[in-house]
């Protein structure tokens, strides 16, 4: 594909981008109208409300006395900014609580999506190589068993296994500095890491597994190319988009995943953020945090399809077919 | 024209380079053994051209994947293959590794799946070229290797390209050319040029056959085809059900074959040149090797099988110079065999013109693009039917003859209804059938009645879920929900497409593909139309089996009185069944007239393209060979 | 939305190893023992799962209390034998309601095109660029806990995947000469899609149903151990998890013990479906 054709790819999808933004914005703002009990009370997230005064001041604050379309214009104008208001439960901005507990998640969701693409990507390989054989069926179970193990409960045992039992990994905690944040995290991570690397190990496997049956490996074989030369240039390189779109999958698993793990673990992440603020009904955050992860979502989303085309060149960008 | 005899008869004492004796293969899928190929012996000379003919079921493309050590999972081979002395069937996969494509070479038949889709043509070459030895050269001259190589095949430009990019013809060259990167002294063509268009495989037998006497390369050629076999091999060894029934050479077995499976195949091959009264089908259908395995394999189907041809299995033995045959009672039946062989091949007589009527059919000036016809976007949209007019009377069976891409399909869709014309008219029986969803109800029901049609794949032609019987009786009580004789009307379908009534309980999967084609006309004859589209009804069918649905077709012309739109690349084909015929090129009719006029002396040039590349035994028929992209 | 013409993607199935004998019997063992243990809690658990004992406290696995108990005393065994029921029915619900929309919503949208077709697909497009269980955390959370609700805002998160997997394969089916024929004999639309079309891409749409099972089975119980969806002190199995994982050190199999039925009733429920979608390929294989 041309270089114009790309720029006009990427033009198109920031627009679809935006168009989709827009909806889940609007979305988001109206969960303060969805959620039981006047926007008021839910503004006061459960304070008793006796003073007037308060009441006049939320009402204020938060622009209630325009109509609905006013109300969302403005809430949408600070949200293009970033701003979401501040939090119920804290007071703080939501931008900064936001931003003070990013570092903690990228960290676990780069740490966990590294390991599940390694784990999955080979353990699929290696499964397609040696189809029907043990070493197959172990892993195909594997990934059947990860892929049914919520997060959570992965994260339970392996506390269960590693920090009570055998005392090898610290329970609880964040850590210090970089090597022993690692340290404190290895737990979550892997915990994500086996229900995203079985989804990997299965789209992998079948990805290689047709590849492996198709006429060009038959063909590439019949011309003396060397097995490593068939299994990688032939066999992965066209298993590769089914991989990408498990990749792409995986990060947004790691999102969520994220919420879980960080419960089970007691981490002070966005995840944690999330759940908190969820159950304390402390709405300017959990619309701040819906926005800020949709958005990262719809952005991993948009990368995957360029990364398409980066490796299949016979990918075409036309309007209106999936 | 003599030079080339003498090449082809020097060409057969020489020392063969590439031997199969008593080979086997046998498939072992869940626990059941079932035989593929057994004890055939092959062999090829260098400078030698191989043919191997058989119809589905024979086993030649497996023959082809064991002659290279790629037999699929599950498959095995015994016996011997051996290679310049070397026996292959011992050799290490390392090794064997190292014979492939440097010692022999192979090519399958789709293009479209052959290469890979990632990387571009150029890289295809250089990556063979890189093996072993070589990798001291620097890219540049790998490089402007592929290109010589490339150009070799006549498609230099393509070096940067990917396959995608290409037709199927290119795409088959690009492989040709990459199978030979390692100059193997041997080349196993395993249909190379069915997936492709009439003009096209022309010109890839040709590439082909230039390729092997300028390399001095030995070719296996694999094919279902036996006009292709003749017009480019110097030798024939004709496969069924999994074991070799006769070889010889070309001349000799086109003159006169020695066993009744070749001379029926021979028969059921329609001519090109002349229309004959009624095609010599082979009855029945390919028997599974196993079935076969203790009695003369085409016993089964011969009209001339004996109690003898039961007993055992024939060996192939020397029955003339050069030639041997399984065939037991060869001596005996020897003149019955040429006496047939010379009284089917008459011309039927000329058929009367069918008197003048009021067409049933009248297409005028039909346009189909396809894609977006908004004006922004031109370039992404696609004419299939630029103004295609033409006509149909009733009871006329009437041909439409062109490639792929031609648009024939998008004609025959948009006649019962699944496109709607983007312009134009079409009228059937006088009734507007331009655009089906605009018609009252009373109308499309009329239309239904009149005009049905028949698919090309057999295989998904039927619902796979639903027993004959069932589909049957839909067509029936859609058209007749209150009559109460549905099962009878069924049996009576099926009896009148020649399939016992028994049929109607099984599903699709217990079918043949010429039975199941059967099932689809009866399908169509449910609603007793007037006419009947057949989009390529024959075309993915074996050839005796073709011949079976063509006779059919015509007898169920005679008894009816239903005519016929008959969709096809196949001029033979075409010339056996229809009064008329249009050619259709790139969505426009470039020529129409009697059929034994247009095919007999055309004037179009891509209609005399088209004529010419019809497989001939003669040895100019490839030298004659048309520039390529040339109407 | 999506405006990816990918060539061929979907051409390569899913390619399943079929589970042995053995661990096919186990999965359908497990899955039994669920159903009957969901159906017959009252009499089969020794003890109510609700009553807390604080005389006994939090006790390690012993003769009477087989699971031990948790730290207001309730008997963990008879609390993951009443699990059994909140794992069955949302679960299932979903499962069935998704099929059921998924098929009618993905049949329309493939057969009919056209304007259907644009306006469900605007829809699935919507809910596939959404993280759906970040969704269903916020839309429960916000919107008021209850289990009804998390199973409702499920259903709506998964039948959009079930549609577009229907409709994949009813654009499939649409060109085969079958369909062709019957739209040319002029069977009715609805005939065609509901006896012709449907029939045919069972092998694919089923076994999905097993797959959104054992996902709603995994989500549902996430929610809950996050503390949405069901009430505290519930005897569900997500939940159980979130209360005792606390208690580790002195009782670890009131955590594992829930933990791990998620597990085996939602592997066993994968098995089941890749052996269901092995069993109905072959069906078509076979010609």
């Amino acid at each position: 594909m041309s270089r114009q054709g790309l720029v006009l790819f990427v033009l198109r999808r920031l627009l679809a981008l935006a168009i989709l933004l827009t909806t889940v914005s609007f979305g988001v703002f109206s969960l303060l109208y969805l959620a039981p009990g006047s926007a008021e009370q839910v503004l006061l997230a459960g304070r008793p409300a006796a003073d007037a005064e308060t009441r006049n001041e939320i009402r204020e604050r938060y622009n209630l006395n325009d109509s609905f379309a006013e109300q969302y214009a403005l809430w949408a104008k600070g949200a293009v900014r970033l701003d979401f208001g501040q939090s119920i439960r804290t007071g703080e901005p939501v931008l900064t609580a936001i931003k003070d507990r990013s570092g903690l998640t990228i960290f676990l969701g780069v740490y966990g999506f590294a390991l599940a693409m390694l784990a999955g990507v080979s353990l699929g390989i290696l499964s397609a190589v040696r189809s029907r054989t043990s070493a197959d069926r172990g892993i195909v179970m594997f990934s059947i068993v990860g892929a049914s193990a919520p997060v959570f409960v992965t994260g339970v045992f392996l506390l269960y296994a590693f920090a009570v039992l055998l005392d090898l990994f610290p329970a609880f905690g964040q850590g210090e500095g970089f090597l022993d944040r690692f340290w404190h995290l290895t737990l979550p991570a892997v915990a994500l890491a086996v229900g995203g690397s079985a989804l990997v190990v299965r789209l992998t496997r079948a990805g290689m597994l047709g590849a492996l049956e198709q006429d060009y490996v038959t063909f590439a074989r019949a011309r003396g190319l060397s097995a490593r030369r068939v299994l990688l240039a032939y066999a992965f390189r066209n298993a590769l988009i089914p991989v990408v779109t498990a990749g792409a999958l995986v990060l947004s698993f790691m999102l969520t995943g994220a919420a879980l793990v960080e419960v089970t673990f007691a981490l002070p992440g966005i995840g944690a953020l999330l759940i908190d603020s969820v159950n304390f009904k402390d709405l300017p955050m959990v619309q701040g945090l819906a926005m800020v992860l949709a958005t990262v979502v719809i952005l991993i989303n948009l990368l995957t399809d360029i990364l398409y085309l980066f490796i299949d060149p016979r990918i075409t960008y036309s309007e209106g077919t999936a | 024209m003599t030079a080339v005899l003498e090449s082809r008869a020097r060409s057969l004492p020489r020392q063969a380079i590439l031997e199969t004796r008593g080979l086997a293969i046998e498939s072992r899928i869940g626990g059941r053994r079932r035989t593929i190929v057994c004890d055939l012996d092959l062999s090829v000379a260098a400078g030698e051209t191989v043919g191997v003919v058989g119809e589905s079921g024979s086993g030649k493309s497996m023959t082809a994947r064991a002659l290279i050590g790629l037999l699929p999972q599950g498959l095995s081979a015994r016996g011997s293959i051996s290679y310049a002395g070397r026996e292959l069937l011992q050799l290490p996969e390392r090794e064997l590794a190292r014979v492939r494509g440097s010692e022999i070479g192979l090519i399958l038949q789709d293009p479209f799946t052959m290469l890979n889709p990632l990387l571009r043509c150029g890289r295809h070459i250089t990556e063979v070229l890189e093996r072993g030895d070589a990798r001291g050269v620097s890219r540049r001259a790998r490089r402007a290797e592929a290109v010589r190589r490339l150009a070799e095949v006549g498609i230099a430009e393509a070096v940067d390209r990917y396959p995608f990019e290409l037709s199927g013809g290119m795409r088959q060259r690009v492989a040709i050319a990459a199978a030979l990167a390692g100059d193997p002294a041997v080349l196993i063509a395993d249909e190379p040029s069915t997936a492709l268009d009439a003009t096209t495989q022309k010109e890839i037998l040709a590439l082909l056959k230039s390729l092997q006497e300028a390399r001095g390369m030995g070719l296996v050629l694999i094919t279902h085809d036996l006009r292709v076999a003749f017009a480019i091999c110097d030798r024939i060894c004709v496969l069924y059900a999994g074991s070799l029934l006769e070889t010889g050479g070309t001349a000799a077995l086109e003159v006169e074959p020695l066993h009744p499976y070749t001379l029926g195949l021979l028969l059921s091959e329609p001519p090109g040149d002349r229309r004959l009264a009624e095609l010599a089908a082979i009855p029945g259908v390919v028997p599974s090797p196993d079935d076969v395995a203790e009695v003369c394999s085409f016993s089964p189907r011969c009209p001339w099988a004996q109690p003898i041809c039961r007993a055992g299995r024939p060996p192939l033995e020397p029955v003339a110079p050069g030639r041997l045959s399984a065939c037991r009672r060869i001596d005996e039946i020897r003149s019955e065999m040429r006496q047939r062989h010379a009284t089917v091949v008459q011309p039927a007589p000329p058929r009367d013109t069918p008197a003048v009527a009021a067409p049933l059919v009248e297409v005028e000036l039909v346009e189909k693009v396809f894609g977006d016809t908004s004006s922004r976007r031109v370039q992404e949209s696609v004419v299939a039917l630029a103004g295609v007019s033409l006509e149909i009377g009733p009871h006329e069976s009437v041909g439409l003859v062109g490639e792929s891409g031609s648009g024939k399909t998008t004609l025959a869709r948009c006649l019962v209804g699944l496109e709607t014309p983007t312009s134009g008219r079409i009228s059937i029986d006088g009734i507007d059938a331009t655009d089906y969803d605009a018609l009252s109800t009373a109308d499309r029901r009329r239309l239904r009645r009149t005009v049905q049609v028949v698919f090309q794949d057999p295989y998904s032609s039927l619902n796979p879920v639903r027993s004959v019987g069932s589909t049957l009786r839909e067509a029936i009580e859609l058209y007749n929900p209150r009559s109460a004789r549905h099962a009878r009307q069924v049996d009576a379908l099926l009896e009148q497409v020649g399939l016992p009534a028994s049929y109607a309980v099984r599903k699709p999967i217990a079918l043949s593909g010429g039975e199941r084609q059967r099932v689809a006309i009866a399908r169509a004859l449910a609603v007793k139309p007037r006419l009947i589209v057949c989009d390529e009804p024959v075309s993915a069918l074996d050839v005796s089996v073709q011949a079976q649905i063509l006779n059919l077709l015509s007898s169920l012309r005679e008894e009816l009185g239903v005519g016929y739109l008959f969709i096809t690349h196949d001029l033979p084909v075409v010339r056996q069944v229809v009064d008329r015929v249009y050619v259709l090129y790139r969505g426009e009719i470039v020529e129409s007239g009697p059929v034994d006029e247009v095919i007999g002396a055309p004037r179009h040039p891509y209609t005399i393209r088209l004529v010419d590349s019809m497989p001939r035994s003669s040895p100019d028929w490839l030298a004659a060979s048309a520039p390529p992209g040339a109407p | 939305m999506s405006e990816l013409a990918v060539p061929q993607l979907e051409r390569g199935r899913r390619r399943l190893l079929p589970p042995t004998p053995f661990t096919l019997a186990f999965s359908f063992l497990v899955l039994g023992v669920v159903v009957f243990l969901a159906v017959a809690a009252p009499l089969v658990a020794p003890r109510d799962p609700h009553a807390q004992n604080l005389l006994v406290g939090l006790t390690t696995p012993n003769s009477e209390f087989w699971f031990g108990t948790d730290d207001v005393g309730r008997d963990v065994f008879s609390r993951t034998i009443f699990g059994a029921r909140g794992a069955l029915i949302g679960p299932l619900a979903i499962a069935l309601g998704a099929f059921l929309i998924g098929n009618v919503l993905g049949l329309l949208a493939g057969f009919r095109g056209g304007l259907i077709d644009a306006a469900i697909m605007r829809w699935v497009d919507l809910m596939y660029a959404l993280p759906g269980l970040l969704v269903a955390i916020v839309l429960v959370g916000v919107l008021g806990s209850s289990y009804v609700l998390a199973v409702v805002v499920l259903l709506v998160l998964t039948s959009p995947f079930d549609t577009r997997i229907v409709r994949g394969a009813t654009l499939e089916q649409r060109p085969l000469a079958y369909v062709e024929a019957a739209r040319t004999l002029g069977l009715p639309g609805r005939t065609i899609m509901f006896r012709h079309i449907f029939p045919n891409i069972l092998p694919v749409t089923l076994p999905n149903a097993f797959l959104n099972f054992a996902f709603s089975l995994v989500a549902l119980s996430a929610l809950s151990f996050l503390g949405l969806g069901v009430g505290p002190g519930s005897a569900e199995w997500g939940r159980m998890l979130a209360e005792s994982r606390l208690l580790l050190f002195e009782n670890p199999v009131a955590a594992l013990a829930p933990g791990g039925m998620i597990v085996l009733t939602a592997a066993s429920m994968n098995l089941v479906g890749d052996w269901v979608y092995e069993r109905l390929a072959d069906r078509g294989r076979a010609r």
